[in-house]
């Protein structure tokens, strides 16, 4: 265990590391000028925004990423049982029809959501 | 050295890490860098997990918890203007009292179960606790990791050997592909120990039908996040 | 003690190189890119810095480090500070399962040619990629912009509906190899072509034993979802120049913009390592086992022995590695020129097309791919 975890962890350190080197070193290295007030707008395409407009954004991000969730649970199953299918079918069709079963009630929440169009225009 | 492990130190680091960040979650100002302390203590979580020797736990929790729940989270907050909460918690009213109130009956609950958990594990010959049986595992300077995943013989302690497993060993032997018994509880020097592929024959074989109820879950969940989505007039076309 | 901490001395040279490696790689690529695009789009590309303008990279970095430092009047000053190391963070922890060659003995000791063997190697890689969505969503609110916002949102987007597609993809390979672990994937695709039909081996002699030849949509899924996953075009519209300016890294400027790039870059590096790894033998040489090389350069170490101070196995085993790192080599970075060539050939995707060829297109055809894959290798595996 510890000869796979302290490798990434050593490399976590590394990472951080660099960047906080490379980070001052653009810090030290950089002239220091004066901010304006037209350096320090939002860039909108060159042209003065109005602000302060808090734009409705769509709630398609929301069910993506709820859908995203669901579909990656299902995936997470599938990795153990792809692992086992083969040894297990020494025993018959169960391995396969448990699988089949889970994935087709997924399947019917899938057609749903297409149905829906909740998959639309995002 | 003084009797610490490398293991200790790296639990008790992680465990620092990961409380720390809990406790973040609820003391900054900020909701989404909340929720960012909060995918923090995910990937800790299963860093944990890591080290408990529970691999695929492990990747899980990284993937669905801190990969996929708390992007969620993160994704809908950033959606939102929030203003800054300037709520003084010290307050004396019925509402902060009785926040603080459910926050004790949390942290009781949360004692108790600890204690009870922890006295069953003592209680239990047959489990062992994690961190001890690791060192002795490093004593002995056995590298579970190194066997082929497809080792299918059990090398049960002697605390629970009897007649039945006796006889199970010795069909284990004769057999090329045999099921262990998924009521055997693993120890922690098997070959097959938190093994991926362990974990999967007793969760399609024994836990089958949590497994189906799992899809049905998922289901259920699947519909709700469309109808609420499309009762906030979310997926008509033009939205 | 001590013959533990010179391996762990060992160990943190070797993850320190590999990382140099890909950070220095990143340049490199860059370089392919320009001349490369230029060549396709028939003018010159850098070629004033340096032979062939390879230095013309240097001369950006060190353009980058000089640049000054600015913070947007509205920025979240933390997170803006933190976005592009949370962005190279992820793109650095997925190449740490990613094996490059044998390993090697010298001495006695024995070096692991990748950072860490992790047994669940490859969904673990999975589970770091999908944390690199953190950085561009921080990068993209704190910038403090609300189109800056929109594009981090919309790559986001992008980027977890292409997770669950690659995700799906390689399920298949992984019922065929029964293994997390990369290195063990590699060692079951050595040799010549053979499966099992009805209980019985057959041999293909002609061809190796790589795994696109038993998931060929698996290929083609992953390969899709890769170029989605990295935000390269054609998926790259998070990044499109005329719709958004640059997207959710609009407001960073100087090396900050650089780890960005860097994080992307790679992305696709441990990308086309994968794609070498899951379908074309990764370090292994065709036809050839690893073993089989070993012995081939143990005849011909014999005569270097007297040179050098070393035993005859050691030159052999470095020999053998450094002949896989370059079959690795070679093969990735056709890969990543792959990746190159489709960006400066085909046209960029809109945004809606782009999420239903995500959810609507890959993601059937990788459920379809998993059935099918599972019904053949039932009968293949009983008899009827």
């Amino acid at each position: 265990m510890i000869q796979q975890l302290a490798p990434v962890l050593v490399l976590i350190v590394v990472v951080v590391g660099f960047v906080v080197v490379s980070l001052s070193l653009t810090f030290l290295a950089g002239p220091k000028r004066k901010p304006t007030a037209q350096k320090q707008m939002p860039y909108e395409c060159g042209i003065p925004g109005i602000d302060n407009q808090t734009t409705k954004f769509s709630v398609k991000f929301y069910l993506t990423a709820i859908l995203f969730i669901l579909f990656d649970i299902e995936v997470i199953f599938l990795y153990p049982w792809a692992l086992i299918y083969t040894d297990f079918l020494n025993y018959g069709p169960f391995i396969f029809v448990e699988m089949m079963v889970f994935m087709a009630i997924l399947t019917f929440g899938f057609i749903y959501v297409w149905k829906a169009n909740a998959l639309d225009w995002d | 050295m003084l009797g610490i492990t490398p293991e200790d130190m790296l639990f008790h680091t992680f465990a620092g890490i990961a409380t720390i960040g809990a406790i973040l979650v609820v003391l900054v100002r900020n909701p989404i860098y909340s929720a960012l302390f909060l995918a923090l203590t995910m990937c800790v979580l299963g860093a944990i997990f890591f080290t408990l020797e529970a691999y695929f736990v492990s990747v899980a929790q990284i993937t669905v918890y801190a990969g996929a729940v708390m992007v969620l989270f993160v994704m809908v907050l950033m959606l939102f203007d929030l203003k800054h909460e300037h709520e003084d918690i010290f307050r004396i009213t019925p509402l902060n009292l009785s926040k603080i109130l459910a926050v004790a009956v949390m942290c009781g609950f949360l004692v108790g179960t600890g204690w009870l958990a922890v006295s069953a594990v003592n209680g239990n010959p047959g489990a062992h606790v994690a961190p001890q049986t690791v060192a002795q595992d490093l004593e002995k300077k056995e590298l579970p990791n190194e066997l082929p995943a497809k080792q299918t013989h059990i090398n049960p302690d002697e605390d629970f050997t009897n007649a039945e497993d006796a006889a199970l060993i010795d069909e284990a032997k004769k057999e090329e592909v045999v099921l262990p018994d998924p009521n055997v509880v693993a120890s922690t020097s098997d070959a097959e120990f938190g093994s991926t592929v362990s974990l999967s024959r007793r969760l399609f074989s024994k836990y089958v039908f949590a497994f189906e109820a799992v899809s049905l879950l998922l289901l259920v969940a699947i519909v709700g996040a469309v109808a609420l989505a499309k009762s906030k007039g979310g997926t008509h076309h033009g939205g | 003690m001590g013959s533990g901490l010179l391996e762990f001395i060992i160990n943190t040279l070797k993850i320190a190189l590999i990382f140099v490696g890909i950070v220095s790689t990143v340049p490199l690529l860059v370089w392919v890119e320009r001349r490369g695009s230029a060549f396709m789009q028939n003018r010159l590309g850098p070629n004033r810095v340096g032979p062939l303008g390879l230095l013309q990279l240097a001369a950006d970095a060190v353009k980058f480090i000089f640049k000054e430092e600015f913070i947007p009047q509205k920025a979240e000053k933390v997170l803006y500070f933190m976005a592009p190391g949370l962005a190279l963070l992820p793109a650095a922890l997925t190449f740490v399962a990613v094996p490059l060659s044998t390993p090697v003995t010298v001495m006695g000791h024995t070096i692991n040619m990748q950072m860490a063997d992790i047994n669940v190697g490859i969904i673990y890689i999975f589970a770091v990629a999908s944390l690199g969505v953190y950085g561009i969503l921080a990068a993209g609110w704190s910038s403090g912009n609300k189109y800056s916002l929109l594009g981090a949102l919309r790559a986001s987007s992008q980027m977890i509906s292409y997770e669950l597609a690659m995700g799906l993809s390689i399920v298949g390979i992984l019922m065929i190899f029964r293994t997390f672990s990369l290195n063990e994937m590699i060692t079951a695709q050595t040799g010549h072509l053979s499966f099992i039909w009805q209980g019985s081996t057959t041999t293909v002699s002609w061809l190796p034993n790589w795994g696109i030849f038993f998931q060929p949509v698996a290929f083609v899924l992953f390969i899709t979802s890769g170029f989605a996953e990295t935000n390269r075009l054609p998926f790259d519209l998070p990044e499109g120049e005329a719709e958004l300016v640059a997207g959710y890294h609009t407001e960073y400027g100087g090396f900050k913009f650089n780890m960005f790039f860097m994080g992307e870059y790679g992305h696709m590096i441990t990308s086309s390592a994968l794609i070498t790894t899951l379908f074309f033998g990764g370090y292994a040489i065709p036809f050839m086992s690893p073993d089989e090389v070993l012995k081939f350069w143990m005849g011909h170490a014999q005569g270097m022995a007297g040179l050098i101070s070393l035993s005859a196995a050691d030159i052999a085993s470095i020999l053998t590695t450094l002949t896989h790192l370059v079959s690795f080599l070679l093969k990735t970075g056709f890969w990543l020129f792959v990746y190159i060539w489709v960006r400066w050939t085909l046209p960029r995707f809109r945004y809606d097309q782009l999420m239903d060829l995500g959810w609507k297109t890959l993601l059937p055809w990788a459920l379809a791919n998993l059935v099918i894959t599972t019904v053949f290798m039932f009968f293949a595996r009983v008899k009827m």
